[in-house]
């Protein structure tokens, strides 16, 4: 609650502000948290994006990213043999964001996949030049199987403005998210021209009983194989228990 | 909707759904004697475990539940602990081997399928002849034809082998090296399919071995709980492929399952209960070799990593 506040106080002080010279960026954003806990009971969240904009004339919309931290993703293909299908072929793709979403206000037209595979978008790269881009086919099998997960939404999703000034949209994280820092950016635009651009964070963390389990798993397989072996024991005298009665 | 996370599947999963798979395996134990793993495994595909968790998990299970049933049978005095001890040996060699080629095969990219390859073909031929033998058995019941003669099969190589010793519970003097290769093979089984494998040890050590249908049981239970214990420890250790949570829920399932189970099938004949089971066993092969000849939805699949 204190960080919306917070947030109302700056958008608030932004569209006061008749001219702001020290004023960085024309345009902010934030979220309802910049911090989600993975425990034992996650099963995936909402999350709400909001920010504003102080709108100049060349001011045409607003296009805003979320990527996920960069993992190198497996995609594999099956093909006949036999006449059973096997992964016949595979590629690694390196460091693709795990997430993706791309929110644009009405107008902007842009193929959201585009963006994903090329380097950042700095200020004054023109929208249009992004659209050259042929996706290959790994690429494209990434995305659809991604999208498949949740993990991705290939098309532009619509984002509202609440009035001249303020925007919002609401994000999904499926429960399968990969726990990393998640980047949040939204470019201000004129007509395909990025004129200013804004980034926050999003930290997405394993936590409690949860993170205990996962680092025991990993770092130390053989203290937590012998945790599961003993885990079936006990359970297993304790049902013996309970069935007799 | 409540959910919980599974900290080495890294998924979320509906908890009550889980514990009512171990709930139906529980029944299947409680109701046929055998351990369920075999079903088990493939209803954990179905909500999209990854394979290798399916298996490593379902071992977790199956050791649970063999230690909860084996405690009745040592009462009675019906376990041949020494054909047990063989066995076991046998089983960790095994074991230790299906974990590895486990390993290779999550490394190729190719281990649902052949998991499923496996699954396909062991519950095909097991399914098939337990399908004809219960038939049988249910014609000689209905006084359809008569009863075969039980004749105790000679087979002349095994008295060939050498190595014998006296299992003096089961009342056999045979090769060491039998029970040693049987044991090998299902731990095999075991690593590579999540399956305590009663399914094909129980046949194994009426046919194969000659032991008393009063002991056989009871031996399988003793010994898939140190070669289940083995692949668990194994499974964790080597392919991370344990999720602790997901043992935890289907635990708690099959608990409940097994007292509903055995009340069930008291209320039901033996040779009606091996059709049943058949009938099932076929089924869930029937169903997984169509996942493997069927064109997929899609042609794709994504493994995202570090």
């Amino acid at each position: 609650m204190q960080r919306l506040i917070a947030i109302a106080a700056l958008c608030f002080a932004l569209l006061l502000a008749p001219v702001a010279p020290t004023w960085a960026s024309n345009v902010v954003v934030d979220l309802d948290r910049n911090d989600i806990d993975v425990t034992i009971t996650f099963g995936g969240t909402q999350l709400l994006l909001f920010g504003a904009v102080r709108p100049t004339d060349e001011t045409t919309g607003l296009l805003m990213t979320i990527e996920g931290p960069p993992v190198d993703a497996m995609v594999r293909r099956k093909g006949r043999l036999l006449g059973l299908w096997f992964n016949l072929e595979s590629r690694v793709l390196e460091q693709v964001s795990s997430y993706f979403q791309v929110f644009a206000t009405p107008g902007i037209d842009i193929a959201a996949t585009s963006i994903m595979f090329q380097p950042d978008i700095e200020p004054d790269t023109r929208l249009s030049e992004r659209h050259l881009l042929q996706l290959d086919e790994w690429q494209q099998a990434y995305l659809d199987t991604a999208e498949a997960k949740e993990l991705i939404v290939q098309d532009a999703q619509v984002l509202d403005w609440k009035s001249k000034t303020l925007f919002r949209a609401s994000l999904n994280l499926p429960s399968n998210v990969t726990p990393g820092r998640y980047r949040v950016r939204v470019h201000e635009l004129s007509s395909d021209r990025i004129i200013v651009s804004s980034t926050t964070y999003l930290e997405i963390r394993r936590a409690g009983l949860n993170a205990n389990l996962f680092a025991l798993a990993v770092d130390k397989p053989a203290y937590y194989g012998l945790l599961c072996v003993v885990l079936a024991v006990i359970s297993g005298f304790g049902a013996a228990r309970l069935l007799r009665r | 909707m409540l959910e919980l996370y599974l900290p080495v599947a890294q998924m979320s999963v509906n908890p009550f759904l889980i514990i009512g798979f171990g709930v139906v395996i529980g029944i299947m134990s409680g109701l046929f004697g055998v351990g369920g793993g075999f079903l088990l495994t493939p209803l954990l595909f179905m909500v999209g475990i990854p394979p290798s968790i399916a298996v490593g998990t379902s071992a977790n299970q199956i050791m649970a539940a063999s230690i909860s049933g084996v405690l009745a049978h040592l009462k009675e005095g019906n376990v041949d602990l020494r054909m047990g001890a063989v066995l076991t040996v046998g089983g960790f060699v095994g074991s230790a081997i299906g974990v590895a080629v486990l390993k290779v095969l999550i490394a190729l990219g190719q281990v649902d399928v052949a998991i499923k390859l496996f699954y396909v073909f062991f519950l095909g031929i097991v399914g098939l002849l337990m399908f004809i033998e219960s038939l049988r058995a249910y014609a000689v019941f209905l006084g359809w034809v008569k009863a075969p003669k039980r004749e105790r099969k000679n087979h002349g190589w095994i008295h060939g082998l050498p190595f014998r010793i006296r299992f003096p519970v089961s009342g056999r003097y045979i090769s060491v090296l039998l029970p040693l290769s049987l044991g090998c093979g299902i731990g095999m089984l075991t690593a590579l399919m999540g399956v305590g494998g009663g399914f094909v040890m129980v046949p194994a050590m009426i046919y194969l071995l000659g032991m008393p249908t009063l002991v056989v049981v009871g031996t399988s239970l003793f010994q898939i709980i140190f070669v289940t214990a083995n692949v668990t420890f194994l499974q964790a250790y080597a392919n991370q492929s344990v999720d602790i949570m997901l043992s935890v829920l289907l635990i708690i399932g099959g608990v409940v399952g097994a007292q509903v189970g055995a009340r069930v099938g008291k209320a039901m004949r033996g040779d009606q209960l091996r059709i049943l089971l058949a009938m099932i066993v076929l089924a869930v092969a029937i169903k997984i070799f169509f996942e493997l000849v069927l064109t997929p939805g899609s042609l794709y699949s994504l493994e995202l990593g570090g």
